[in-house]
């Protein structure tokens, strides 16, 4: 017989969790695109749209997946 | 009047040999006798993801001076991101053994769903940074000074650089099988300057490295000279 460890209770405290841990993701992926947009400003090698594209889509990326994350869960 | 005999200028054998080589062979022998000045190289097709950029002219940095000049563009060599990628496809590949190894069965598929999804994001952002380490941490040798720019994590940035003339001692560094197959090793550079010793770590053709900036110490001393003189 399959017992569930947790009650009821449990998984909205889990849930919350998991969202508090994809909007601090949220937050990294800002600095990471802030982080970005200074290295570029330190070294400019010609290769600033590629990184800051991928920074933003990092971004947009996390955010999906918070929203994602509240919703689903 | 007395006959004045005024003789051929003296030329050597050796010189009167070299007027008769033609000016293609004269470039050949320019080849053979050593390493080309840098000043004579030609810059090559810029990649901006190569680590070893000669003459690099797109190239533009926080504190470069207008009218100087980057003679060489340094990261490490590719070959020492291996072992993140690796890790990386390892991580990618990791929720594929819940089949097998079921540890986070206990939670419910919407749980679990979202919990792999997080993974992969950490996958995502673990490449990223080690990406981005890899491509901004540089060293650059311009005509004027040498210039390490470090990034230390997301929020410290170092910037350090020392003149050209303030170079002390150049110490070049290959070791072990991979350095020597891959041809990458450590150049330290001791300085007069504030920061005393400059590490341009893991980066491509150290020797060539230490070359040009023999030579950018030779230019800057006879510099020195030519305005003393002058």
């Amino acid at each position: 017989m399959n017992i569930d460890p947790f009650s009821f209770e449990v998984w909205p405290i889990v849930k919350w969790f998991f969202v508090f841990a994809f909007f601090l993701y949220v937050i990294f992926s800002l600095v990471v695109i802030r982080q970005v947009s200074l290295m570029n400003k330190t070294l400019d090698a010609h290769f600033e749209k590629p990184v800051a594209l991928f920074a933003y889509l990092h971004f947009f990326f996390a955010v999906g997946v918070f929203i994602f994350a509240f919703l689903v869960l | 009047m007395a006959d004045i005999y005024v003789s051929k200028p003296f030329v050597r054998k050796e010189e009167k040999q070299e007027e008769n080589v033609s000016l293609d062979e004269k470039e050949d022998l320019t080849k053979k006798k050593g390493p080309i000045p840098f000043r004579e190289r030609k810059s090559l097709d810029f990649n901006p993801i190569a680590s070893f950029a000669f003459l690099p002219k797109e190239v533009d940095f926080e504190t470069k001076n207008r009218d100087e000049k980057i003679v060489l563009l340094l990261r490490r060599h590719p070959i020492t991101n291996l072992r993140w990628i690796f890790l990386a496809i390892l991580m990618s590949l990791a929720p594929l053994l819940l089949a097998k190894f079921p540890i986070i069965d206990f939670l419910p598929s919407n749980f679990r769903f979202v919990a792999i999804l997080g993974w992969y994001m950490i996958t995502l952002a673990f490449v990223f940074e080690n990406f981005l380490s890899w491509f901004f941490n540089v060293n650059i040798v311009t005509d004027e000074r040498i210039v390490d720019i470090d990034f230390v994590n997301l929020i410290y940035k170092e910037i350090s650089d020392a003149d050209i003339d303030k170079i002390q001692d150049v110490t070049v560094k290959v070791g072990g099988v991979a350095q020597t197959m891959f041809n990458y090793g450590d150049v330290y550079i001791q300085t007069a300057s504030e920061k005393p010793r400059f590490e341009f770590l893991s980066i491509p053709k150290p020797e060539d490295v230490a070359k040009i900036l023999q030579e950018l110490r030779d230019e800057e001393k006879r510099e020195e000279l030519e305005g003393r003189v002058n």
